[in-house]
């Protein structure tokens, strides 16, 4: 496609990506803004109430001990016990016991002198007869609320509680942060479906317009066109498919009369074939009577929407799992709640790394399309059946069901990418799988919580197995497969899995620097970091929020990987480069010792994952090539995941181990070390073989 | 259907379910917020239950056998009008049995199912659930290696949430309607500003592409001037005189087998090979 055109044509879907994203972004701001002013109001009366409450506790066991006798100026342990209070309401800067001129008896930790005087002149007041006291601000710091502490009907004292002002603000905030997160998940989601449906219903029929325009330009007459839409531009595809039919038409009436007439010898027959000839050289004509018709060809980007459905489906239920697994747990089991509370992922990372071998084979059996739809309706039926959970066997074994489904749908998906994703695209194709799941990351773990506490868990299983049935339809609609009988012919035998097993660079990069990546990912993002935010003094939403830098910079940084690696040229160094980028992030990480220190390494952390994964994908195409011709692309790609999901299940065991016995900073030194050595290795080993590692730059030159 | 008309629907589709999402999620988060922080007041009067029976029970008596529970129970029930109804049970090998309630000792199976689900579920140190209009908020006894061994819970209207809640829900739905309606409104418009310099070289691509498939024949020069894109506009053109000229070729072919074939029809009785 002539570039000028490609670009007006990208200009297009850009200016319109923006139109409705940035509408959705302005909409979704002015919508979350007009109805937190009309809360804000709601959550402080609340958060109010809620302190006032833990007041009243407190004066109703102050009661109790003055009706046993106890004077109130002789109780003991009173810091202590009006502390212990305050322990799960961060709202409340001090609890204050004062008599009745105003004198403080007893206060908790964090209480300030300078709220004495304030004390003072309150007690000033007369409060016999009032049953609720009134509020009053001190500093602009604390919201004051005194209650009233009495010894049968006679008042003694008050209790004092000091909200903070700044606490309220922030747990409003936090709650702030959760919408703001949400409108965030939205416009991902959003993002998904319009980015897919414009590719599908606009951008894709424009090309083929202009593709059978060139064909004529060119003339081309074998085929015809598939008008994708009964839009404007498939009424002009239609119009021109009518064209080459008359074409073509005219030139088989031509070539029969001349094929009729051949066998005569005068020269004026002779002169009609040789013009024919000549006219017709430069000319290509259907074989047939007819042109044929274009088949669908395997669009790749279009896996993009499944593989984010199918991550989807599964991450809304990853944070909610192990306290649903948590409610089934009996000590009869004789394991702790822990290990019952870890046992679904557990079974979902050993299910789908047994599948792989599965589905490798089956899927260049029956067709990677097919093995697509086969693995959805299994992950499927695994929720479904979830949905009916009643025991932790039962939720074991849903597990194990959605994990081999996933395993097989995950697998047909590299594979369809290492089949039909042109060359110069094909890192890049790789790079929509981090995507994919980087924003089904940033948008499972909100939803799936949020879901859980308004709907419980079994619709929850229900929206993700709609979402993966859902996954089946577009699968089927969208995704093109050829024929399963060319595909068997690039199937693993056991010849090139004794190959593989003895390739010595393949064997360096997967276990010197794919291994260990995956046993950093899983240890790391799935456990290590969120215990480690919260060793920090971060609340759980927050750390939440944090976890989400994963999901971001990797969603915003794929495409940029893909590019690097393509230009960096060799899958050496890119592998070298993201492992000492991962080592330098943990280090960092353990070095800074806070959140802001934590927050970059975790984006720095994503970075190098990102380039390990492409750098990787890059380095199996290259050996793939170099060795084997393309024919078991797929199979040196299941060797991998199938070392990628051992190192994902080593790696938390391993370094849950190591944090028990060191600690959060000490394990976070240790992954870095672990990961700078290997990359050394990995370094000096690979220098005899480096023309393995050298990938060869296309141009690229597709819309 | 124009191209336009069509790429506006998806821009309106995608801002309406992403809206709507977004909306839906609003209502979710602020509900649960609003019921967490009742709960979590409601909890402190639950708490302040507990601490008065573990005092008991934590000397060895079973809960069920403790006398002095039914007059707490009974107690903190007049002072919070908010709640309906407060339980103390036994938690023994996944079974809940009631020992001790303010109204009907007896529980539905399901809520016993609720409420195991919810011990172990819960992130706070009490636990809740909502079934039936009705909400449930209780905590739990453990024993010294931390099994649960029993717990009291309370249950209150739903209302109470609801009452609140029902005005500030009713305007967040209109506020994504009238949204959804400006939005609509604007980015037709810009859509249509965008698109529709396409949208016309499309049309009249088409009819020049028309015209030319009915005058076949006639061969005449196609006015190509209203396609304002150049790039367009040079593709058209390329195409028409790629088309014009095969089939010019093939027409002189044409000619020229009738030429023949009408010199051959005379000279069949002149020539004999």
């Amino acid at each position: 496609m002539q570039t000028f055109l490609k670009r007006y044509f990208e200009k297009l879907i850009v200016k319109t990506m923006l139109l409705t994203m940035g509408s959705c972004f302005v909409a979704g701001l002015a919508l979350f803004y007009f109805h937190t002013i009309a809360q804000e109001e709601m959550l402080s009366t609340e958060v109010s109430h809620r302190s006032e409450a833990v007041g009243y506790s407190v004066v109703r066991v102050i009661e109790s001990a003055l009706r046993i006798g106890i004077p109130l100026e002789d109780m003991v342990d009173m810091t202590d016990y009006l502390t212990g209070n305050m322990k799960n309401s961060a709202e409340i800067s001090y609890l204050s016991l004062t008599n009745l001129d105003g004198n403080v008896l007893y206060n908790s930790a964090g209480f300030e002198n300078a709220v004495k005087g304030a004390f003072k002149r309150f007690a000033l007041g007369s409060y016999d007869h009032q049953e609720h006291l009134p509020a009053f601000d001190i500093s602009n710091k604390y919201t004051n609320i005194p209650l009233r502490i009495n010894e049968d009907k006679n008042l003694l004292g008050f209790l004092h509680v000091g909200i903070s002002k700044k606490a309220t603000l922030n747990r409003i905030d936090d709650i702030y942060y959760d919408i703001l997160t949400l409108l965030f998940v939205s416009m991902v989601i959003g993002y998904e479906f319009f980015i897919f449906i414009f590719r599908n219903r606009v951008s894709r029929s424009l090309s083929v317009m202009v593709e059978t325009m060139k064909r004529v330009i060119n003339h081309d007459y074998t085929r015809t066109s598939l008008k994708h839409t009964q839009d404007s531009v498939g009424d002009f595809i239609d119009k021109l498919n009518k064209l080459i039919l008359h074409t073509s038409d005219k030139f088989y009436a031509i070539s029969k009369f001349s094929a009729k007439s051949s066998n005569t010898k005068t020269d004026h027959y002779l002169h009609i074939s040789e013009t024919l000839i000549e006219e017709t050289t430069n000319k290509q004509f259907p074989t047939a009577d007819k042109p044929t018709q274009d088949i669908p060809t395997p669009i790749v980007l279009n896996l993009r929407l499944p593989a984010f459905l199918l991550v989807l489906a599964e991450t809304i239920l990853v944070s909610i799992l192990p306290s649903f697994a948590s409610q089934f747990y009996n000590p009869s089991y004789g394991v702790s709640q822990q290990f019952v509370s870890g046992s679904p992922i557990l079974i979902f990372m050993l299910f789908s790394g047994l599948s792989i071998p599965f589905s490798n084979r089956i899927s260049y059996r029956i067709g990677f399309q097919k093995t697509l739809i086969l693995g959805l309706v299994i992950f499927s039926l695994g929720h479904i059946l979830a949905c009916f959970t009643f025991s932790l066997f039962w939720l074991l074994m849903t597990r194990a069901i959605t994990a081999f489904g996933y395993g097989l749908a995950y697998i047909s998906c590299q594979n369809y990418i290492a089949a039909y994703a042109p060359p110069n695209d094909r890192i890049r194709s790789y790079a929509i799988f981090a995507i994919a799941f980087g924003a089904a990351y940033i948008c499972g773990a909100p939803i799936g919580g949020i879901l859980v506490e308004n709907v419980g868990y079994n619709m929850t299983f229900s929206v993700a197995a709609f979402s993966s049935l859902f996954c089946i339809h577009i699968v089927r609609k969208y995704i093109v497969d050829f024929s399963s009988i060319t595909l068997r012919k690039m199937r693993m035998t056991k010849k090139t899995t004794r190959d593989l097993i003895k390739n010595v660079p393949l064997a360096l990069s997967v276990i010197f620097t794919g291994l260990p990546a995956r046993m950093i990912f899983s240890s790391l993002v799935c456990f290590l970091y969120p215990l480690y935010l919260r060793f920090l003094g971060n609340s759980q939403a927050s750390v939440g929020r944090i976890i989400m830098i994963y999901g971001i910079v990797s969603f915003i940084f794929s495409p940029f990987a893909a590019a690097v690696v393509e230009r960096i040229q060799s899958a050496r160094y890119v592998l070298i480069m993201s492992a000492f980028i991962i080592a330098g992030a943990l280090a960092l990480s353990a070095f800074s010792g806070n959140v802001l220190g934590a927050s970059v390494a975790l984006g720095l952390y994503t970075i190098g994952a990102v380039l390990q994964t492409c750098g990787m994908m890059a380095l199996l195409e290259k050996i793939s090539e170099i060795e084997y011709h393309n024919h078991t692309k797929g199979s040196i790609l299941s060797f991998y995941f199938i070392f990628e999901r051992v190192g994902m299940v080593i790696g938390p065991a391993l370094f849950s181990v190591i944090l028990a016995r060191f600690g959060f900073q000490e394990t976070l030194y240790i992954m870095a070390v672990t990961v700078f050595i290997c990359a050394l290795i990995f370094w000096i080993g690979s220098m005899s073989s480096r023309h393995y590692y050298t990938a060869v730059r296309h141009e690229d030159s597709s819309l | 259907m124009k191209l336009s008309s069509k790429i506006y629907i998806f821009i309106f589709s995608t801002i309406t379910l992403t809206l709507s999402l977004l909306t839906l999620l609003m209502h979710f988060k602020y509900h649960v917020t609003r019921a967490d922080l009742v709960n979590t007041r409601l909890s402190i009067v639950t708490n302040d239950m507990k601490w008065s029976i573990e005092k008991s029970f934590k000397i060895g008596i079973d809960i069920s056998k403790l006398h002095n529970i039914q007059n707490i129970i009974e107690t903190n029930l007049k002072q919070n009008k908010e709640i309906e109804a407060i339980r103390v049970f036994k938690y023994d090998n996944s079974n809940i049995d009631i020992v001790h309630a303010t109204s009907p000792q007896n529980e539905e199976t399901y809520i016993k199912q609720y409420i195991r689900e919810s011990i172990f579920s819960s992130r706070y140190d009490y636990w809740s659930f909502e079934y039936d209009n009705m909400i449930y908020v209780g905590v739990s006894f453990k024993d010294a290696i931390g099994s649960v061994i029993g717990g009291v819970y309370i249950t209150y209207s739903s209302d109470i949430i609801e009452r609140a809640e029902r005005a500030e829900i009713y305007w967040l739905y209109l506020r994504l309607l009238i949204a959804i309606i400006i939005i609509a409104i604007i980015s037709y418009f810009i859509s249509y500003k965008t698109i529709q310099p396409l949208d016309n070289n499309l049309l009249e691509m088409n009819t020049v592409l028309v015209d030319y498939l009915d005058n076949l024949t006639v061969r005449k020069n196609h006015d190509v001037s209203s396609i304002t894109h150049p790039e367009l506009r040079k593709l058209m053109l390329q195409t028409l005189a790629s088309s014009k000229k095969t089939l010019n070729a093939f027409e002189n072919l044409n000619k020229l087998i009738n030429e023949v074939e009408k010199t051959n029809h005379a000279g069949k009785n002149t020539f004999h090979p």
